[in-house]
């Protein structure tokens, strides 16, 4: 009940944000589908089945690499948007006091956030990927249909707006001052995203992803826990 | 049940090299309506959030209703009402939803129909946004979120800070109707002296950080006196009598500012500094708080000669 409600608050407070990101993306994505399917683009597609190594290193390689540049922008700009509404804009509207003057605890309060953020992100990154991927292999635009492997891509792109979002919220919550510490959780970010397109495979990429979501996950954590609001 | 609601033992706060708090120890018992006054940066704000666990203390301890401030559980922050300086409540939220999501932390205490009733009371639909309303109507929906749980203990930071007269009145009516509810406590900091003395009966005066008086409103309005003396002479250069805080001379008048000098004290020093006839001069709470508080030595604002 009492993680319901905040969850709720926090789902509305991204609600915007996520609207935004996912709209964009999908006008972006069916613009580009459509600028493909023009150029006739398909003719490439068809020597696809046999690559078994995009990365999302490699991935400007390919033809669709264009898109991924947009749904890493989409997924970073979200994350950054998400990550400043959440734990950034209290301390200027002054109501921490009240969110957090409840009869529930902390880690509760943070949880709400966290799921609220990452039920934002996949609903209008995670999915809306989907959905395009989904048009690329409908025969509306090609023939051939794209490797499984390129969906998964995808989300490994999407999934570093994560890094973003979390490294945004840290920064939020520092009170430091922003050009001493305050950026550090952003930077943590942008190190670990450096580090993550620079795997070559898939697999490890997934794993260096894993592991920099859960280390900024347990700063924020004891972050949120000891802060002074 | 703790017959003390509210304790801090040495509590100190420094931001950085700035003391804020000074080794504040107070006790307040249940049932009391407390006033906590002090001038703006006196650290009011600090303690009561210090209070309610929202910063850390850098020396001492709190407690709220017998529990460490800071590592106060769910079920104590459910019997504890807090409302913020300036009313800081969820913007895009309407009231009728910000009085859902609150009343999902009060399972089973939620007091719906008197929230209602104070809405309608103070002329507000239950649709308007939180944006759209003005401060005073922002104080008023904080005060009826404070209060429909029947809080046991009521933490208020400034709460009539911007207000005008009338919405100051109704502001606190509605806080009179929670004390008038047996074994309610209220502590409440305010810059409006007036409020204090209709509402409170124990004051706790705070000055740069430290705690200066804390006592029953009566007793501090028994303590503090001006009195005025008339000599036929100039007043004597010197003045040596018990609890003295500040003196004003004029040609042949002199005016005293006592802190717990007894009438006995002042008819002995005004017969021995042969003064021709004395006055307790009328000073009201406000009056009072201003002599008291005042930084030693300061006697005017503005100096014209210097102009």
């Amino acid at each position: 009940m009492k993680f319901l409600a905040l969850l709720k608050k926090e789902l509305r407070e991204c609600l915007p944000w996520a609207i935004s990101a996912a709209a964009f993306l999908l006008i972006v994505g069916n613009l580009m589908l459509w600028d493909m399917a023009e150029r006739n683009i398909e003719y490439q597609y068809r020597a696809f089945e046999r690559y078994s190594d995009v990365t999302y290193f490699n991935l400007q390689k390919y033809p669709l690499g264009s898109m991924g540049m947009v749904l890493f922008m989409t997924a970073a700009g979200l994350g950054l948007a998400l990550g400043v509404r959440q734990f950034w804009v209290a301390d200027f509207t002054g109501t921490w006091g009240f969110t957090l003057h409840r009869s529930t605890r902390r880690t509760t309060i943070l949880a709400a956030k966290i799921c609220a953020g990452l039920i934002s992100f996949t609903a209008a990154v995670g999915l809306v990927w989907c959905y395009l991927f989904w048009r690329l292999n409908s025969s509306d635009y090609f023939l051939v249909s794209l490797p499984r492997r390129y969906l998964i891509v995808g989300w490994l792109i999407g999934g570093t707006g994560l890094l973003f979002y979390i490294g945004a919220g840290l920064a939020g919550l520092s009170k430091a001052k922003w050009y001493t510490t305050k950026l550090m959780g952003l930077a943590f970010a942008l190190w670990m995203f450096v580090t993550l397109i620079q795997q070559w495979t898939l697999w490890w990429g997934f794993g260096t992803l894993a592991i920099a979501v859960v280390v900024l996950l347990y700063l924020m954590w004891e972050k949120f826990l000891n802060r002074e609001f | 049940m703790t017959d003390t609601v509210l304790e801090t033992q040495g509590l100190t706060k420094y931001f950085g090299s700035r003391m804020v708090l000074d080794n504040m120890t107070v006790k307040i018992p249940r049932g009391c309506i407390c006033g906590f006054v002090g001038r703006n940066g006196s650290g009011k704000t600090t303690a009561i959030k210090l209070l309610l666990g929202l910063l850390k203390p850098t020396a001492g301890s709190s407690k709220l209703l017998g529990c460490d401030s800071q590592q106060l559980s769910p079920q104590i922050r459910q019997r504890v009402g807090y409302v913020s300086e300036g009313h800081r409540l969820i913007r895009w939220m309407s009231i009728a939803e910000i009085a859902r999501f609150q009343s999902a932390f009060f399972p089973g205490q939620w007091d719906g129909k008197f929230f209602r009733e104070m809405i309608e009371y103070f002329g507000l639909s239950k649709k308007q946004k939180i944006k759209h309303l003005s401060t005073g109507e922002r104080a008023q929906v904080s005060l009826a979120l404070a209060l429909a749980p029947n809080p046991e203990l009521l933490v208020m930071d400034d709460p009539t800070l911007g207000l005008d007269a009338a919405i100051r009145r109704q502001f606190l009516e509605g806080m009179i109707r929670l004390i008038m509810q047996q074994g309610r406590t209220i502590l409440f900091s305010s810059h409006i002296l007036g409020d204090v003395e209709r509402v409170a009966d124990r004051i706790l005066v705070i000055d740069k950080g430290a705690i200066r008086v804390d006592c029953s409103l009566e007793q501090f309005r028994n303590a503090v006196k001006k009195v005025r003396f008339v000599f036929s002479q100039p007043p004597p250069a010197k003045i040596n009598i018990e609890g003295l805080l500040r003196f004003k001379t004029s040609e042949k008048e002199l005016e005293l500012v006592l802190v717990g000098t007894g009438e006995e004290k002042i008819a002995e020093w005004a017969k021995s500094a042969g003064a021709m006839d004395y006055q307790p001069v009328n000073m009201n709470l406000e009056d009072q708080f201003i002599e008291y508080t005042a930084p030693a030595g300061q006697t005017k604002l503005f100096s014209w000669e210097g102009i």
